[in-house]
Parts: C-alpha cells; sequence; structure tokens
C-alpha cells in the first residue's frame, strides 16, 4: 500500500498546499466548463430542463468509486485512512432540506458559487455573502442547538457496513442506479423541450 | 460484439463498462477483508535479516520518560498478565485483534510480549498485510525487567566517570519505573525476579506528540 | 452611466439571451468523468475529499472573533475553525484549494468568453429581486450546510464516492428539498 500518499508522509504540508491549488484548478476549470458557474444553469436542475448536476455529480461518484475500488483490490490504496465525516442521520437531514432549499432560491452551492464568482457573477457574491451570515446565525445560536447537531450518532459508517452487503455489490447497484437515473433524466430532458416547442 | 460497442455512443460505452466493471467488483466482494493475502516474501526475509526492526528496551524507557509519542505501543501479552504490570503507554491488543484494531498502516507500531516470539509472529501478520513500520522490543519484557526495571549493578572497582554517569542514570530510569537498582546477583538465576505491582509513579499521561491534527473536514 | 442606470440597463441580459446555452458548455458525462478523475485523485494524493464550505466558516469564525470576541469564547463550532490559535487558521487545505478553484474558474471562462459582470436570473425575474433571494438562498445554504457539517462538494462528493451513509442522505435530502421548493422560486429562474 503506497496510497493515500500523504497519509503514508510521502510529502509534507507545505507541498499538499500546492498540490490542493492544482487539484483546486482542475476542479474549478472542470465545474466552468460543465456550467456550474451558471446559476440559471444549476437551477434548471429542478425545473427538469437541464439536469446536468445529476449527471455531472452521479458520474463523478460512480467514476471515483470504481476507481477506489479497484485500486483498493489490487492493493495500491487502504481506504481505511481516507477521511470522511461521521454520520449524523438527523442533523445531516434538516441540513441537507435546508441546503437544498437555499440551493435552489438562491441558484448555487458554495463550490459552485466560487467559481461562478470567478467568471463574474455579481449575485454569486451575494449568495455568498448570504453564507457566511447563515452560517454566523449557525454559530450564534449553536450552543442552543448542539444537542441536536450531535444527535443520532452512528461514526464513520459506510452503506455497506450498515447493510452488511459486499461493497463490490453496493458498488454494482449504485452504477445500475446512476444509468437508470441518467436514462430517466435525458427522457426527462427531452420531454421538457418537446412540451417547451410544442407549446 | 466489438463492433456494436464502437459503434455505440460514447455515452453507452461508458455505461456498459461501469456495468462490467460493477458485475465485476459485486464477484470480488469486499477486497479490504484481508483474511487472504498474498505477501512479498523476498522484502520481508530482507527486512528479518536486517536488525532495523528492533527496538531496545532503553529506547522505549527514553522516549516514555521524555513524553515522546509519535508510537503505538502494543503489549501481545494477555489481559491478566497486561493488567499486574504492562510497560507504561502501552496498549493490549491480542494477536488475533491485531487485525481489527484501530491501528493504521501509516502509524509507527512497536510490539512487545514476554520474550521476542510472539511480537515476531505479530510483526510477521502485520508487515504481511502492508503496515509500514513495525517494530519489535528486543526481548520484551524479560529485558525490560531486566535492564530497566531491575537492573543489576555491574559495578567495577573502579568505574570510570562515564561508568558513574551511566550507573546513575540506570538509577533513575528504574526509580521513574517504579523498580530499583539490584545488587548484583552473581550467578543465581534460579532467583526469580518478582516484580512489584506498580505504574509508572507519575501516571504518564498519554501526551502524544500532537501529529498535527489538521482538520480534514468540508 | 450611473450606477443605477447601469444595474437597471442590465436588467433583460439574460433574456435577450433566451434560452440558456448548454450546447456551448461541454456535455455533463465527460465533465462527470473529468471530475471523477480529479475526485479519485484527490484521494489518492491526498485521502480526503474536497470541500468547500469549510472556507466560508473559518471567514465567519475569524471575523466574530475581531468584532465579537465574546461570542467565540467556550463557542466549540468557532473554535473548531480557529485552531488552537498557534497556526493561521486561514492555512489549511480547504483554502489553497479555493484559490485555485477561483483561478481554474475564470480561466475556463476567460478561453470560452463566458467571463462577463452580468446577475444570474431567469427571464421573469428583475435584478433586485435576484439579488435579494441570492442572499436568502445563501444564508439557508450556510445554515444548513453546517448543520450538516459539508456542502455538496465535501459530504455529498467525498461521502457519496465513500459511500458514507451520512453522504448519501445528505444528497438525498438536499435533491428532495431543492425540488420541493422549486415550485415557489419558479418565477425567478423559468
Amino acid at each position: 500500500m503506497t496510497a493515500p500518499f500523504y497519509k503514508f508522509g510521502l510529502f509534507n504540508d507545505e507541498v499538499s498546499f500546492i498540490i490542493a491549488f492544482v487539484l483546486g484548478l482542475a476542479f474549478g476549470f472542470v465545474f466552468e466548463r460543465g456550467g456550474f458557474g451558471s446559476g440559471r444553469m444549476l437551477a434548471a436542475q429542478f425545473y427538469f430542463t437541464d439536469m446536468r448536476v445529476f449527471k455531472v455529480m452521479f458520474t463523478a461518484i460512480v467514476v471515483a468509486m470504481i476507481g477506489l475500488f479497484y485500486l483498493n483490490w489490487i492493493g495500491f490504496i487502504d481506504l481505511s485512512l481516507i477521511y470522511f465525516g461521521d454520520t449524523y442521520i438527523m442533523p445531516q437531514i434538516v441540513g441537507g432540506l435546508i441546503l437544498g432549499v437555499g440551493f435552489v432560491i438562491g441558484g448555487y452551492c458554495p463550490g459552485t458559487s466560487t467559481v461562478a464568482i470567478a467568471t463574474g457573477r455579481l449575485d454569486a457574491i451575494v449568495y455568498l455573502l448570504g453564507g457566511a451570515f447563515g452560517i454566523f446565525v449557525f454559530g450564534e445560536v449553536f450552543p442552543y442547538i448542539s444537542d441536536f447537531f450531535y444527535s443520532t450518532p452512528m461514526g464513520r459508517i459506510t452503506l455497506p457496513e450498515l447493510f452488511g452487503i459486499d461493497h463490490g455489490i453496493i458498488l454494482l447497484a449504485v452504477i445500475l442506479l446512476a444509468i437508470a437515473g441518467f436514462t430517466g433524466a435525458d427522457w426527462g430532458e427531452k420531454y421538457m423541450k418537446s412540451k417547451k416547442e410544442g407549446k | 460484439m466489438l463492433k456494436i460497442y464502437a459503434a455505440l455512443p460514447p455515452r453507452k460505452r461508458m455505461g456498459i463498462l461501469a456495468i462490467i466493471l460493477g458485475i465485476f467488483a459485486a464477484f470480488i466482494g469486499n477486497p479490504s477483508d484481508a483474511t487472504k493475502t498474498t505477501v512479498n516474501i523476498k522484502e520481508i526475509a530482507l527486512m528479518a535479516e536486517k536488525d532495523a526492526n528492533e527496538i531496545n528496551v532503553n529506547d522505549i524507557a527514553d522516549w516514555v520518560i521524555k513524553g515522546k509519542m509519535d508510537y503505538r505501543l502494543i503489549d501481545l501479552r494477555e489481559e491478566s498478565e497486561f493488567n499486574e504490570y504492562n510497560i507504561p503507554t502501552s496498549e493490549n491488543i491480542r494477536v488475533h485483534s491485531l487485525l481489527n484494531s484501530d491501528l493504521k498502516r501509516n502509524e509507527k507500531i512497536i510490539l512487545y510480549s514476554e520474550d521476542d516470539l510472539l511480537a515476531s509472529q505479530a510483526w510477521f501478520i502485520l508487515k504481511a498485510t502492508n503496515y509500514k513500520s513495525v517494530y519489535i522490543v528486543d526481548d520484551g519484557m524479560e529485558a525490560w525487567k531486566e535492564d530497566v526495571v531491575l537492573p543489576t549493578c555491574k559495578c567495577d572497582t573502579n568505574p570510570t566517570n562515564e561508568q558513574k554517569e551511566l550507573h546513575a542514570k540506570r538509577e533513575e530510569v528504574a526509580k521513574f519505573f517504579g523498580g530499583a537498582m539490584q545488587a548484583d546477583g552473581g550467578n543465581d538465576i534460579t532467583v526469580k525476579k518478582d516484580l512489584p505491582k506498580l505504574k509508572a509513579p507519575t501516571k504518564v499521561t498519554l501526551k502524544r506528540t500532537r501529529t498535527k491534527k489538521s482538520r480534514e473536514g468540508c | 452611466m450611473s450606477i443605477k442606470e447601469w444595474f437597471h440597463h442590465h436588467d433583460h441580459d439574460n433574456v435577450q439571451d433566451g434560452e440558456l446555452t448548454p450546447k456551448h458548455y461541454t456535455n455533463p458525462y465527460l465533465i462527470g468523468l473529468l471530475l471523477g478523475i480529479v475526485l479519485l485523485a484527490t484521494f489518492v494524493i491526498m485521502g480526503r475529499g474536497m470541500g468547500a464550505s469549510g472556507v466560508l466558516s473559518t471567514v465567519v469564525s475569524v471575523g466574530v472573533e475581531k468584532v465579537l470576541p465574546a461570542s467565540v469564547e467556550g463557542n466549540e463550532f468557532y473554535q473548531g475553525y480557529l485552531g488552537d490559535g498557534e497556526s493561521n487558521p486561514f492555512k489549511n487545505w480547504l483554502s489553497f484549494e479555493i484559490i485555485g478553484m477561483i483561478i481554474g474558474g475564470f480561466i475556463s471562462g476567460a478561453i470560452s468568453g463566458r467571463n462577463k459582470i452580468t446577475i444570474e436570473k431567469g427571464p421573469r425575474a428583475t435584478n433586485k429581486m435576484r439579488l435579494a433571494l441570492a442572499f436568502v438562498g445563501g444564508s439557508l445554504m450556510g445554515f444548513g450546510a453546517k448543520m450538516a457539517r459539508g456542502c455538496t462538494s465535501g459530504q455529498a462528493l467525498t461521502g457519496g464516492t465513500m459511500l458514507s451513509v451520512g453522504g448519501w442522505v445528505f444528497m438525498l435530502a438536499v435533491f428532495a428539498g431543492a425540488y420541493a421548493f422549486a415550485y415557489f422560486v419558479r418565477r425567478q429562474w423559468t
């Protein structure tokens, strides 16, 4: 096992910041290429006219998932060293719902808003200011809601562990679901397009 | 078949490739669940030859006293033995629990048992599953008892300054761990040195030299 | 022209645009593939995924500390982002990533001529309405992101790839929330 490289001490923190920058460059570039710098484009997802948010997200997840699985299989990477957050079911559901509403009202999510700002969208700046405000509010009420914030913890748990099903089978299930989703999304877009033209 | 595949638009090609990889993965099951593993025998044999994997008890004593905690010290003995006496800052993990434990492959792991045997076997197991830095305490608990906690005074009649310093240091170390310098017991090997029930005098607080806990969240 | 005039002059920018022009953007599946590769590279190199909201939280925490230091004392949330006072809280991985993202986005926009100071909105919306809603949406997002301990980049992409239960639950909640509310803001976008 040699990966994740950083966790095995192959380079130090300073270098990791450079890497962060480079990865960020790629991330931002790809985001903007895909139209995620446009609030209208992002919001179109929720009116079924352009489903690219769903397509991009899930394609990315499937690609990375397959990559990780096979790299782990050949013993190149140690998955247990990869960080991901602990699960707190209720706060994540509630937080997700709130964020979803904020997403469709504001038209961005944190990552896409930075790309939007980079391409000159003023509303993204306002959005981010709103974001800061929201975080501030959260910080202020935090002592009162911290009980809820820490409720329903499940630790660092994955879907295979939760269901007791093999990692590989879950992988296949996600792939099939994604493809079904993409087919539905493509169909939905065509339908909305023809509906619009038919009008 | 390949012609049909090539004729499909790239989307569908990616999709089919993904499904094939997925089916294959379903058969593989759980690659992280390593009850079986392939071992690089040559590498391990080479490592075994060098003494680089051994650590002297005196070094361990040093590190504990200095509070240097960039390693995990693992006691492989039974729980009862561990509770009776263990090297301060060590954790009790049995060999069969090693792979289920929270030991990470990028941590510095130091193993000890009563002598060398169990530790060596555990060393092989960890090395075979790709743990990067694994070490054994040379002669384990026996060496700890003999050299650190209850060292015998190998006193010459006319010690040099260096020897006097060394002697004083060993006395201090022994005291720190609750033991004492023993008079040279001669060749009476049958005198089994009984270890007093002790923990380190000041419960050595596990203050790990904070490996910079960099926030990895979102 | 004055700022006010400029503001109203651009009120109908996107209406002239007419349709969204998706054909100028790259195929989403290809984008997903590229994104997946970048994500995979991040995992392999750093052992972590991407993230975005963390930087904003750090900014807020530092700001609040300067302005209202009393609030920050003993508040676990802020303390988490301020660190142990030894190092600059901004000196973390996410900050550099975000800087990269901004530049990367700029470059991409520049080479395809999409960089324009503008306000994104649908044909039926006014600038004022849009900015007001952007602020509201942003606040909800900020609050929700902290509650869920992440945003779509971190929780959904990273957590999703690692098959984290929380990540998937979060993702579903985000889509659910957005779709549920889309009807109420349709004037803004369509």
